[in-house]
């Protein structure tokens, strides 16, 4: 079984965007905060991490060193945020993000990009 | 007389305790009920968002606690804001349904102030309730600038076809700021804005927004307009803001009309502009004919700063 792991201090967006994956056959975990996320990660591997919203001065490389050793190419890593400027967008794709995605969502869309992704 | 002031006081006194002890009461409860209902807006969201996806609208946990209304308005608020492909005409009749509409209404009436710029703000961040639709006109000149703004935002949710109408009738010349939240708001409905009649209208409200358009989507080839702009007198700040677009736009900074602008900032200005210049990536030899030669010296160190270094490293 496929496992994804939602990153989002945001409860809510969190659930909007459990709710849109659901029925994937997918097993999805979230954490709300660093520390679970680190104990998440520990603990198994995932298919594909969704970090939902990001911060300013925030490049995700720590993060994204943790849920991705160096020689793997998995998990991929989607980004959903608010955020359009360039410079961010660009920062979060050379840290190693595969897909930046803005707010507002289209949900199909999100549905689509993840069976893609775990399909691969 | 002695004795009614004594009383007086201490009727005072009693007063100011039992509004300070219910205040603390309220805020204490308040407090306590927040992790459960930021608990309830979560399972809500998912029902919420469930029910749209299915088409076949459900009951939310929401909906049967204490503040349900405002609860139900953040929680439809925040659910509008973060997706779209979805039709908003559910999210209108869940609203109606529950007199989120109604309770809003009552709400900005019964407020002050910010207050009352927030439940307008809210209001503008839902779907468009047609049913009270009308009733925001007045506060469109609310004396507030919060007031004012939120309810032209609330009629532009609601009509965004009438968009440019609305915000040339403000009779107050918009700030950045607020003609950034209209120009957000004309993004969120993806309505496409043609910015050369903006450039060239009559009404300042409209030209700031039209320039705000030209510098957010990096539209090149207004360099016409924008050079009308810094050319009139008119209006010396529209100039200037005509000026710092032309140089977003990392476009050609040559002309009389250019000079002209520059020569009547202030030193101050001139020195702000100068930094943007610098900040732009503009090298000294190709905004020589702007400045004086003592200013020409300054521009040549302030390019070579290592702060300028640091921006384009």
């Amino acid at each position: 079984m496929a496992r994804v792991l939602i990153y989002s201090a945001d409860r809510l967006l969190t659930e909007l965007v459990r709710v849109a994956l659901q029925g994937l056959g997918a097993e999805i975990r979230s954490a709300e905060n660093y520390e679970r996320f680190e104990q998440l990660a520990a603990r198994m591997v995932f298919d594909l991490v969704l970090v939902v919203g990001v911060a300013p001065f925030w490049s995700g490389r720590e993060l994204f060193r943790r849920v991705r050793p160096r020689p793997l190419h998995k998990p991929e890593i989607y980004v959903l945020a608010w955020h359009q400027a360039d410079e961010t967008v660009l920062g979060l794709l050379e840290s190693g993000v595969d897909q930046y995605m803005t707010f507002p969502l289209n949900l199909a869309r999100l549905r689509g990009k993840v069976i893609t992704a775990l399909e691969r | 007389m002695n004795e009614w002031c004594f009383w007086g006081y201490m009727m005072l006194l009693a007063g100011s305790g039992v509004w300070l002890t219910v205040n603390l009461v309220a805020g204490w409860m308040q407090q306590r009920r927040r992790p459960r209902q930021q608990l309830l807006l979560q399972r809500s969201a998912g029902e919420l968002v469930q029910g749209l996806l299915e088409e076949s609208p459900r009951p939310l946990s929401v909906e049967h606690t204490v503040h349900a209304q405002q609860l139900l308005a953040e929680l439809v608020a925040s659910v509008h804001a973060s997706l779209y492909g979805c039709a908003p005409a559910p999210l209108t009749r869940k609203l109606e349904q529950r007199g989120v509409d109604r309770w809003l209404v009552w709400q900005v009436k019964r407020s002050r102030g910010l207050k009352r710029a927030w439940a307008l703000k809210l209001w503008g961040d839902l779907p468009p309730m047609p049913r009270v639709e009308p009733a925001c006109e007045e506060w469109l000149l609310d004396p507030s600038p919060e007031v004012r703004l939120s309810a032209l935002l609330v009629r532009l949710s609601a009509y965004p076809q009438d968009a440019l109408r609305l915000v040339a009738s403000c009779d107050k010349p918009m700030t950045l700021c607020e003609v950034s939240e209209v120009l957000h708001l004309l993004r969120r409905r993806l309505l496409p804005i043609a910015y050369q009649p903006l450039l060239e209208s009559r009404n300042r409200n409209l030209q700031r927004l039209g320039l705000l358009i030209v510098h957010e989507f990096s539209i090149e080839e207004a360099d016409e307009g924008l050079l009308r702009l810094i050319a009139s007198t008119e209006d010396a700040e529209l100039s200037l803001a005509a000026l710092y677009t032309l140089c977003a736009l990392h476009r050609p900074l040559r002309g009389k009309a250019i000079r002209q602008c520059i020569e009547r900032l202030t030193a101050a200005e001139r020195g702000v502009l100068m930094r943007h210049m610098a900040r732009e990536g503009y090298a000294p030899a190709q905004v020589k004919r702007l400045w004086s030669e003592r200013q020409r010296v300054r521009y040549e160190a302030l390019v070579e700063t290592y702060k300028t270094t640091l921006v384009w490293s």
